[in-house]
């Protein structure tokens, strides 16, 4: 026997100490609504949804900005990309 | 003759994407707002409902876009992949892949790095809850099954690799205050994220942990994943990688490997 069945069995065996103390993803934790649908994005009866284009009717943004002007100018150093992983 | 419903239809959406449509006249005019407004105003708020899906999916791409830019960025994707889908919730799945190539080879091309640890958190809150395993009949294996054994991850687990600093990017972008400035040099991370207690979970991971997930994940044993690891750190420590996993809740039941490949549910 390898030892490296020994060491994957150790490994397994000190699982059991852990016991029933930890557990996967409760079904009963995932009940709540989660990411855009709790934001209300998918809610189709508000007046403000209905009328969240009015502003900006057929008016291109792409006459607007070209390039990103976001936090990315905070994201310094070296630009050119490291090595592949 | 009047249109046919179906060409009508073609029609109004051809419109509603900017292509020539000629369907204005097919609009019955009510002799308020004129036809083209109305229009326009539709595809006014099929761009703003889309660009909020959108926001709300990848806030911290939007952030480093800024928003005007990012308005640009949403206008051109929904452009190139309209919904398919009545859930607003899907809109966003083709956007890493789309700023891949858009930003491809450029000073921005880890934006599509950043989008993928973005939605991997939207996949993983909405992603099915798998059973735990049993710990107990987990310990007990014997050292011949631990070799050929296979641990299932949860649904919810995702695995970002990145040769940017991704996930020190998106914590940059947390909480309230000023982004800190990040090196984009700093070099690459690799990211898991999962759910536990009902929320999205991120951790970074040193590249052997990450690689024995990986595999796992690809449905190799444990033999063969405690290779590659090793292959990437001789000093890897599965114990305590394992016990990491258990603690994060990150695995599922477990089904053992017999010669034939069949599996047998141990656990």
């Amino acid at each position: 026997m390898s030892s490296k069945h020994i060491i994957l069995a150790a490994a397994l065996g000190s699982l059991f100490s852990l016991g029933t103390a930890v557990a996967g993803d409760d079904k009963a934790e995932t009940e709540k609504c989660h990411g855009v649908a709790e934001a209300g994005k998918n809610d189709c009866h508000t007046a403000s949804h209905a009328c969240a284009g009015l502003a900006t009717t057929d008016k291109d943004p792409a006459e607007w900005v070209r390039v990103p002007k976001g936090s990315c100018e905070k994201m310094g150093g070296k630009l050119e990309a490291p090595k592949p992983i | 003759m009047p249109m046919r419903l179906d060409e009508l239809q073609r029609r109004f959406v051809a419109s509603l994407y900017g292509e020539p449509a000629d369907i204005e006249g097919a609009i019955r005019a009510d002799g308020g707002i004129s036809v083209a407004d109305r229009l326009a105003i539709y595809r006014g708020n099929l761009h703003a409902t889309f660009a909020r899906a959108l926001e709300l999916e990848y806030p911290v791409l939007a952030a480093l876009c800024g928003a005007e830019f990012f308005a640009v960025l949403a206008r051109e994707f929904q452009q190139a992949h309209p919904s398919v889908s009545g859930d607003l919730q899907q809109v966003g799945a083709p956007l890493p892949q789309y700023l891949r190539q858009r930003f491809a080879g450029g000073e921005h091309a880890y934006f599509a790095d950043v989008a993928a640890l973005e939605w991997a958190r939207e996949e993983s809150a909405r992603a099915a809850a798998a059973a735990a395993p049993d710990l107990q009949a987990l310990g007990a294996v014997t050292a011949d099954a631990a070799l050929a054994l296979r641990l299932p991850l949860q649904p919810g687990v995702r695995l970002i690799a990145s040769r940017w600093p991704v996930y020190t990017i998106w914590q940059a972008h947390q909480g309230p205050g000023e982004v800190r400035s990040v090196d984009l040099g700093a070099g690459a991370e690799q990211v898991l994220v999962w759910r536990a207690r009902g929320a999205q979970q991120l951790e970074c991971l040193p590249p052997a942990e990450f690689r024995l997930l990986e595999a796992l994940r690809g449905g190799a044993s444990l033999g063969e994943a405690f290779d590659l690891a090793l292959a990437t750190d001789p000093a890897f420590d599965i114990a305590a990688a394992l016990q990491r996993c258990a603690t994060r809740g990150i695995l599922a039941g477990v089904q053992a490997a017999i010669g034939n490949g069949e599996g047998r549910a141990i656990a």
